[in-house]
């Protein structure tokens, strides 16, 4: 369809732009992993000033929740990586 | 012994020096290139028709792979060959492992207490084995020494003689590349192959363990059909007592697709990290030379993390699988 409408170098340039903007938009799905990793780490360092002792303890749980929560954003990466290189 | 002394105060630290300045050197007179990214791993070897299995050619994940092993079979005979008796004081390269090994075993134990021996040896290996993957990616050579083949789009690069190598360039503005190169490694993380079938042996093994910890009983967990007994067996049923079984068998079934999606998570999880920080540290290789420095130790630092998340996982998740599901669990306890 765009080719009827333009110019076959004009036509690569829109859908090359079209790409990028779509990486773009996917790496929107960053901002939820970003806050949920700052609520993370608030709650992690409020536990461990409550309680230091338990540092250790909470120091690996919150490893872990904060790989859950990494991994929303690293999917979104990888749509985006997925959507510019192939 | 003072000239011996003298010698070891200095030499490295000029070996450090002698390396940065020839990075500079060589990056003057062949400026580097802007990386091209490839999701799918590039075959070096000529391919094989093995007919219904497809066509197979060795990989440069794979090599990597074949080379972390090597790197970790070394590890285990210098190991072995560190303890002269049980009880000796290990030497050499034993003297590195047992910490870690005691870390982890220690880990292990507080995590999941009476099965710890049998999750262990899952827990340490895949961490030691993503571990070294992970490092040897900030190897130098990987994914910059390889095959140049020629590609008929114009998105290469051009080449330049060097002695017996050829040399990628950046082609100038107006003109068009027409070469890519093919490396030799490439880091296995990179590879979704590598990181899906990590994950399979993983899940794989945790229902195993599950089976073992539990019998046939484990089954319950994703087909729950004892609730169905129980109604039947009971003499007066309610209208509550009509639904309860249908929401248990429903939950019992989301616990199946969740051990599927573990399988993508992982599988995602490695991948991604790994194949965003391939790519960041070409990106930064080719735009800043000192400066690439601080994204190395990063790297060292998130493929560390992502190596360990991936074995804790692995952890949290077979200690689960130990764990009776829930009530029912007391249910055949009493029964």
């Amino acid at each position: 369809m765009l080719e009827e409408q333009m110019s076959p170098e004009a036509a690569e340039f829109f859908a090359n732009a079209i790409r990028l903007l779509a990486a773009g938009l996917a790496m929107l799905g960053t901002v939820g992993a970003g806050i949920g990793l700052g609520i993370i780490g608030n709650g992690a360092v409020q536990g461990i000033a409550r309680n230091p002792d338990a540092a250790g303890t909470i120091q690996v749980n919150m490893i872990l929740i904060a790989a859950f929560t990494e991994a929303v954003a690293i999917y979104c990466l990888l749509v985006a990586l997925v959507v510019i290189f192939t | 012994v003072t000239e011996n002394k003298r010698r070891r105060f200095g030499f490295k630290r000029w070996i450090v020096l002698a390396l940065i300045v020839s990075q500079f050197i060589f990056a003057g007179i062949f400026p580097p290139i802007k990386p091209h990214i490839e999701l799918a791993a590039e075959t070096i070897t000529p391919t094989v028709n093995l007919g219904f299995l497809g066509i197979v050619g060795l990989t440069n994940t794979l090599l990597m792979v074949i080379l972390a092993d090597l790197v970790l079979i070394l590890a285990a005979i210098g190991v072995s060959r560190g303890y002269k008796s049980p009880d000796s004081i290990p030497a050499g390269v034993a003297g590195v492992f047992e910490p870690i090994i005691e870390a982890i075993r220690n880990l292990v134990e507080s995590v999941s207490g009476r099965w710890a021996k049998q999750i262990f040896p899952w827990v340490a290996t895949i961490l030691l084995f993503v571990i070294t993957v992970n490092l040897m990616k900030l190897l130098p050579g990987v994914e910059s020494i390889g095959w140049v083949h020629e590609v008929h789009d114009t998105s290469g690069y051009n080449v330049q003689d060097a002695g017996p190598f050829q040399i990628l360039v950046q082609p100038e503005p107006g003109e068009e590349g027409h070469y890519h190169i093919e490396p030799f490694f490439r880091p296995a993380s990179t590879d979704l192959n590598f990181t899906l079938s990590i994950a399979l042996v993983a899940m794989t093994m945790v229902q195993v363990i599950g089976f073992r910890a539990n019998g046939p009983i484990y089954l319950t967990k994703f087909f729950n059909l004892k609730p169905f007994v129980k109604m039947w067996v009971r003499r007066k049923i309610g209208a509550f007592d009509l639904l309860m079984p249908f929401i248990d068998l429903f939950v019992g079934l989301l616990e199946l697709i969740a051990e599927f999606a573990r399988i993508i998570s992982f599988t995602f999880r490695l991948f991604g990290a790994m194949f965003a920080g391939a790519i960041l540290l070409g990106v930064t290789g080719a735009l800043l030379l000192i400066v690439q420095l601080p994204f190395l130790f990063f790297e060292i630092f998130i493929g560390s993390i992502q190596a360990f998340v991936f074995a804790m996982l692995t952890l949290v998740f077979m200690t689960m699988a130990t764990h009776g599901h829930g009530d029912h669990d007391d249910h055949a306890a009493a029964a």
